[in-house]
């Protein structure tokens, strides 16, 4: 599922193992999103919007919903 | 101050491994004093016992594991471990026969994590059952 996690992260000046520790999840998971490569859950994907303050559909974006 | 996840994933594994290893261990020892078939079922319960501590030392390091780490985890064993087991037993057979005891105590293996997954699977699927409409 495409998404801006990477944009996001490097905005807030983290590396993915930080961002890792934050959100309690493996750096191979980051790197995984990052590369369109695993879909979160969605508990992550809500603790992942939660953690960038931003909405989860404006993390990843829904390919069924606007054709993004 | 609270340990990073990292560090706390690292603790777990750490017990995860280390636990079963030192009971098992323990156990071979154990068992090097006993011959085959004496006290059939008190070396059963220390035997089960052990692996019940060694399935408890897995549960915190299961928990910690994020949903990507679980799922690659499941289908490594799913796939992998039934797929690898079933191609032993396949071995197994052709080299002693289908009434070789090897083949026999494979497929007692087999057996065991048939009744395993169907217990398991069953409990998943009454936990996740609600009202339909």
């Amino acid at each position: 599922m495409r998404n801006c996690l990477r944009d996001l992260r490097k905005a807030r000046g983290l590396s993915q193992l930080e961002l890792a520790d934050a959100i309690e999840v493996s750096r191979q998971t980051i790197i995984a999103m990052e590369a369109d490569k695993y879909d979160p859950s969605l508990p992550m994907a809500y603790r992942l919007a939660a953690f960038f303050d931003v909405a989860a559909e404006d993390l990843f974006f829904n390919p069924w919903r606007d054709g993004r | 101050m609270q340990s990073s996840y990292r560090t706390r994933l690292r603790r777990a594994t750490w017990l995860a491994f280390g636990i079963p290893l030192v009971a098992a261990a323990g156990a071979s020892v154990l068992l090097r004093s006993i011959a085959p078939g004496d006290y059939f079922w008190p070396v059963l319960a220390m035997l089960w016992a052990v692996c019940a501590l060694a399935l408890w030392a897995c549960v915190p390091w299961w928990k910690r594991l994020d949903d990507m780490q679980k799922q690659g985890h499941m289908l490594g064993w799913y796939w992998g471990g039934l797929g690898g087991g079933i191609l032993a037993l396949m071995w197994l057979v052709a080299a002693v026969g289908v009434r070789g005891e090897l083949a026999r105590g494979g497929l007692i293996v087999l057996m065991g994590q048939l009744v395993g997954f169907l217990l398991f699977w069953i409990v998943w699927a009454r936990r996740r059952s609600g009202p339909s409409s």
